[in-house]
């Protein structure tokens, strides 16, 4: 139940308080209650925990720490190029 | 980028085998060093995806007190037991502490025996049950970390029915970690925090840990990547001496949280002293409903005694312990033979998130042969 899973917000309702939204989770539409995460737009990723949005996800910071594996990535070839003796 | 956040990336098995040998490589002058996360959701990932296979044998992930459902004390089931026989009432909670075994029975066996007892998935379920039944009397039994009190809180803030009550044992994780050092004589070298729970408190509820402690702490998501991240990271600062509190989860977790619910969790609870189930009394961990909203309070209103004392633990169990990271699943002589997620002796065994039923299910993740990025490595 601690469980938290990422979706998106494909509508948003609000002329109902507390705030709801339509989330698409992979396929599986859900109502949830998006009124605390204030900035959370049509289109947005969410984090949602039992029926409420607990923040948005961040697009910047996720291609960040791609940024971050594809570096990885480079650094770990060329340390594999400088043990092939020459 | 499709409807899932890109996070296919995050399960990619080439990052997996680059960060299995970076991990590696930071830990080979580094000897034993023990890690421990205090999340379900991670044992749940770590081994379902096989993560410990991509470590050194060196390298320890122990799984601590990360189970909300197995460390929700017996009192409190006890309290919502008593309150299912009362006349014209009804106890709505998750379907996971249903079955949790309290001093006497479960709440599964109280319904058996007469009780009114109903799972919900959301608080918002709760609220629509009481307003389409406003002659009967309803209680929603509230657990979780700080993941399931922003719900709660914004339920509470907006106006619930006034046949609807809140029997509150959510926890906050943070003071636990304190516990944890000491239990450990200080030998855990570093902790991967809950990325879930850091996205509502923000990295800075954990400044303390550094400030203390001078131990590294590493917010860990829950994708194979973000784990296996969130281990090179802590690593990383072990190596390098620098005990700080660093964000591995940066697509949802900031230095400050969520501010709109950490402002509405202030104005709705307060947090005192409570008891972690079989664990001990850890300070500043409970949430308590404020006094202005004591009218929703169960605990306040209701006649929630029950008429014995509490026992945590039924005998020759060791939850208790296996919360603790002081032993693993195996280590119980009742693991797999008289404790099964069928048949659930302790409270560890029954949620899905608790240490035992995940192992149960999925090993402990040293062997899966069957995992996707094997063959890379």
């Amino acid at each position: 139940m601690c469980l938290a899973i990422p979706g998106k917000v494909i509508e948003i309702d609000e002329t109902i308080q507390p705030k709801m939204a339509k989330v698409n989770f992979d396929g599986i539409i859900k109502s949830v209650c998006i009124e605390w995460t204030p900035e959370v737009g049509l289109h947005d990723y969410v984090i949602v925990h039992a029926g409420f949005a607990i923040n948005k996800l961040d697009e910047e910071e996720a291609m960040e720490t791609l940024k971050i594996f594809a570096e990885m990535e480079a650094s770990l070839q060329e340390e594999a190029r400088s043990m092939i003796p020459s | 980028m499709g409807e899932h956040a890109n996070l296919e990336k995050y399960k990619n098995a080439e990052y997996v085998a680059h960060l299995s040998k970076a991990i590696k490589a930071v830990s080979a002058s580094l000897g034993t060093v023990k890690l421990m996360h205090v999340c379900g959701t991670h044992e749940h990932e770590i081994a379902r995806h096989g993560i410990r296979q991509f470590l050194p044998p060196t390298i320890q992930i122990i799984p601590g007190p990360g189970c909300p459902v197995c460390i929700c004390p017996v009192e409190s089931i006890d309290q919502a037991i008593t309150l299912a026989y009362q006349p014209n009432t009804t106890v709505l909670t998750f379907g996971d502490m249903v079955r949790v075994p309290a001093s006497h029975e479960s709440l599964e066996d109280a319904r058996r025996n007469g009780g009114s007892v109903k799972m919900v998935y959301s608080a918002l379920d709760a609220v629509n049950l009481a307003r389409e039944n406003p002659n009967s009397t309803f209680v929603f039994f509230s657990i979780g970390f700080e993941t399931t009190v922003v719900g709660i809180a914004g339920m509470i803030k907006t106006g619930i029915p006034k046949n609807l009550y809140v029997l509150l044992a959510n926890r906050y994780m943070p003071p636990v970690l304190k516990l944890l050092m000491d239990v450990h004589d200080e030998s855990i070298q570093g902790f991967l925090l809950a990325g879930h729970a850091a996205t509502i408190t923000g990295l800075h509820a954990y400044d303390f840990m550094e400030d203390e402690f001078q131990l590294p702490c590493v917010a860990t998501g829950f994708e194979p990547v973000d784990i296996l991240l969130g281990i090179f990271e802590c690593l990383k600062l072990i190596k390098n001496k620098e005990p700080r509190i660093v964000n591995a989860y940066p697509r949802a977790v900031n230095e400050h949280g969520n501010t709109v619910a950490l402002q509405l969790i202030e104005d709705v609870f307060e947090r005192k002293p409570g008891i972690w189930r079989g664990i001990d009394i850890v300070d500043d961990s409970a949430f308590r409903i404020k006094e202005e909203y004591s009218f929703l309070d169960a605990e306040k209103q209701l006649d929630c005694t029950p008429p014995y004392p509490p026992r945590s633990h039924p005998p020759g169990c060791d939850c208790h312990r296996i919360m603790l990271g002081e032993l693993l699943p195996t280590n119980c002589k009742m693991f797999t033979k008289t404790c099964t997620p069928s048949n659930p002796y302790g409270p560890c065994m029954v949620s899905p998130e608790g240490t035992c039923h995940t192992w149960f299910k999925h090993g402990s993740g040293k062997i899966s042969l069957t995992h996707t990025a094997a063959h890379t490595i």
